[in-house]
């Protein structure tokens, strides 16, 4: 397989929009790039952005290892992504507002039902209740990875509490401090003003005709995996960040208790999940969430982001069917492709899976992060013959896809410039009349040699994300 | 026919609750079949924090308990017209049908449920027909025990056992007829039985939905179709989300629930 190599062509030249970055990385002053490696790493620790790492042993905090080396995207390929995010969040939200009121979409015969009632991020507590302002996925985050110059696919849409947008910030704050003169050398589009349009379009998405809403942001607490993320956002927003002990129902409305007592809040962020959110509603064992927020929010008196039931627009066995989804809702051909989809749960389908695991990727239809997946052409035969066994257990929880040739964008070493194959998160906000494009987005980058898979939790890193002024 | 209904509840608390919560579905349900006249919820020892109309369309009042309270009492009370319509019932909804069809942990079928439905699997007569010879062999098999199952009972269990109470009828019916492929929905209400005006407690049953015709109601532990006695106060994928009270609260128990329910003609 050959795989595009993002910085350099194949006679070893580089492409236009690394020129100047090599220029200045191929200087003499820049010999000691190796030992700033630390450097940033120590910032990092300092600002304390970790990430835990489910594991059968105790849970620990890691550092996701941060490259030097930015991922650099022209003006003109951002275009290209930059429309196809934005066309693909706007149809989420069409098919959301769909499938919880009248499911054309499903009398039309474009999605059977039986994907929708056996799945259960759907939450029939949605049917018939619009959200404030009508938006389901305030915040949005889209996988991508690259194949050749021009090819962009969707690995994954995550519509329900995506999270990594902080280490996009923090990159570029890192990059910033420690090569200050590179960014007056090359002009980049910057990211940094993400949090401000972010508590933008949360405060425009409130329930109250006020231009002064209240935001909070929600976590289930510092033992969560991005807690950091949590009380980074909060703070940058300039808003309190809660956990459910701090929230209580007062006078209809959901109530958060300060030190001048207790505040409402219009708009609540929260980084919970759906069936942790409303002991009331959902999970009654959950401690994490606001007993009766479900009732205030369908009373429509709090705006919940993301809505709870986003859900069934991410899951895996859906995202097959988003280019139609795409077509059915805005006419239009999807801009950004999606890769081929095996849905186990039908019977040709896992056959064909079955017989060709060893070039196919397989994922469990909810899982995240990289867990529970098998990738073929890595696995070893007894791997492939203990998966097969699970998925004949119970296909329908299992989906397969192509081993990708994901593009490589080269990390730093001690012995110099390697590739690693990396994606891209980019983040999108969505406000009544428009979706924001965050100018950036997470690079995740496999640090082992050709390794496909880019999860921080199997020991991906990241990069900083460049988007160059000019085209 | 009009109906007048009353019904307290109240609980007494071992200790005071730091926070307490209830959500509850105490005011009949519009349909074509029954319009309420009059309605009031008065509470004791709590406050009404939101009203508002769930996605089964059943009328939902969020209360907090006071600060410090030892009990709460909840009276709900007013008339309600009742219209003959056979047991038939249909109303503006956008939950679809098949979602009724849906298993719910409380009424999800096991061996012996589905083992029981395999005997219908032949039936050649009309749909109307079987579900309510279903009914009619649930009736005759199982036995009405108060105290026998939990409120936590799922229909699998109470099948075994061979009795229980409305609930269980209610679900092991829900459980059959949604293997039966039918839609059917939980309903939790009031019975009016005429020889006596004080009743004993809520009531739960069933409504099928038959093409053509639409929600039928069934009340399995007494074998009858639903007629004017009947009132529906919610209706719900299985008892969780049509229960008429549902809350918890922090730091306390119930020590006792008292329930007294008056329905008059």
């Amino acid at each position: 397989m050959s795989f595009y190599n993002e910085m350099f062509e194949d006679d070893g030249n580089a492409r236009l929009c690394y020129l100047k970055y090599l220029e200045w990385l191929n200087a003499p002053e820049q010999t000691d790039l190796i030992k700033r490696k630390e450097e940033a790493e120590n910032v990092f620790r300092r600002t304390g952005i970790t990430f835990n790492v489910y594991s059968e042993k105790e849970e620990t905090e890691k550092l996701i290892p941060f490259d030097l080396i930015p991922r650099i995207l022209t003006g003109d390929e951002w275009k290209i992504i930059q429309r196809g995010v934005e066309q693909r969040v706007k149809a989420i939200n069409s098919f959301l507002w769909d499938i919880y009121h009248h499911q054309e979409i499903i009398k039309a015969g474009i999605i059977p039902h039986s994907l929708i009632e056996q799945n259960e991020a759907f939450l029939p507590e949605m049917i018939g209740f619009t959200p404030p302002s009508g938006i389901y996925t305030h915040i949005a985050g889209i996988d991508l990875v690259r194949t050749s110059e021009k090819e962009f696919f969707v690995l994954e849409d995550n519509v329900r509490t995506p999270s990594g947008v902080s280490y996009m910030i923090e990159n570029r704050e890192t990059m910033y401090n420690m090569f200050p003169e590179l960014f007056s050398k090359i002009k980049v589009r910057s990211v940094t003003e993400y949090p401000a349009k972010l508590l933008r379009a949360l405060k425009a998405s409130s329930p109250q005709l006020l231009n002064d809403s209240t935001v909070a942001v929600l976590t289930p607490g510092m033992y969560n995996s991005a807690y950091f993320e949590h009380s980074f956002l909060a703070d940058q927003m300039g808003v309190e960040l809660v956990e459910s002990q701090d929230l209580q129902i007062i006078d209809g409305r959901v109530a958060m208790r300060t030190t001048q007592g207790f505040k409402i809040i219009d708009v609540l962020y929260r980084r919970v999940d759906d069936m942790f959110l409303d002991p009331l509603s959902f999970n009654e064992n959950s401690a994490l969430g606001v007993p009766g927020i479900m009732d205030v929010y369908k009373s429509g008196s709090i705006t919940i982001a993301n809505a709870p039931g986003t859900g069934i627009a991410d899951d895996k066995a859906i995202y097959s069917y988003i280019p139609e989804i795409i077509r059915f809702y805005t006419g239009q051909k999807a801009l950004l492709k999606n890769v081929e989809t095996w849905l186990c749960r039908n019977k040709e389908h896992l056959q064909y899976v079955l017989e060709n695991m060893s070039s196919l990727v397989v994922k469990e239809v909810h899982g995240s992060g990289g867990y529970g997946m098998l990738i073929g052409p890595a696995a070893s035969k007894q791997e492939l013959s203990a998966f097969k066994k699970k998925l004949v257990r119970n296909p329908a929880n299992y989906i397969a896809q192509p081993t990708l040739s994901l593009s490589t964008v080269p990390v730093l070493k001690k012995s110099g410039l390697v590739p690693r194959h990396v994606d891209l998160r980019p983040f999108a906000l969505v406000s009544r009349d428009n979706v924001f494009v965050t100018d950036g987005g997470l690079t995740r980058v496999a640090l082992k040699k050709g390794s496909l898979v880019v999860n921080s939790s199997q020991g991906g890193g990241t990069k900083d994300t460049w988007i160059l002024e000019n085209n | 026919m009009k109906m007048s209904l009353q019904n307290i509840v109240e609980f007494q608390f071992t200790a005071n609750p730091t926070y307490g919560i209830q959500r509850l579905r105490m005011t009949p349900k519009e349909s074509e079949r029954q319009k309420t006249l009059s309605w009031e919820i008065i509470l004791k020892g709590a406050k009404k924090e939101i009203e508002y109309v769930d996605h089964h369309g059943n009328v939902c009042v969020l209360l907090t308990f006071e600060k410090d309270t030892k009990s709460v009492s909840v009276l709900a009370q007013g008339d309600v017209e009742i219209n003959k319509t056979n047991g038939v019932t249909n109303e503006d909804s956008l939950i679809p049908k098949w979602l009724f069809k849906r298993h719910t942990e409380l009424a999800k079928p096991g061996v012996a449920i589905k083992k029981f439905c395999r005997d219908f699997a032949g039936f050649t007569g009309s749909d109307l027909d079987l579900v309510y010879k279903v009914a009619n062999k649930l009736q005759q098999t199982l036995k009405y025990e108060i105290g026998s199952t939990k409120v936590e009972t799922v229909a699998e269990e109470a099948f075994l056992l061979k009795k229980g109470v409305c609930q269980d009828f209610a679900h092991i019916y829900i459980s059959c007829m949604r293997v039966l492929n039918f839609p059917v929905r939980y309903v939790s209400g009031y019975l009016k039985l005429n020889d006596r005006k004080e009743q004993e407690a809520t009531h739960a049953w069933c409504e099928v939905y038959v093409n053509n015709l639409g929600w039928v109601g069934i009340d399995v532990s007494n074998n009858i179709i639903v007629d004017e006695n009947y009132v529906v106060l919610a209706t719900g994928f299985d008892y969780k989300d049509a229960k008429p009270i549902h809350g918890l609260q922090f730091e306390s128990e119930n020590s006792g629930i008292k329930t007294a329910i008056s329905i008059q003609q």
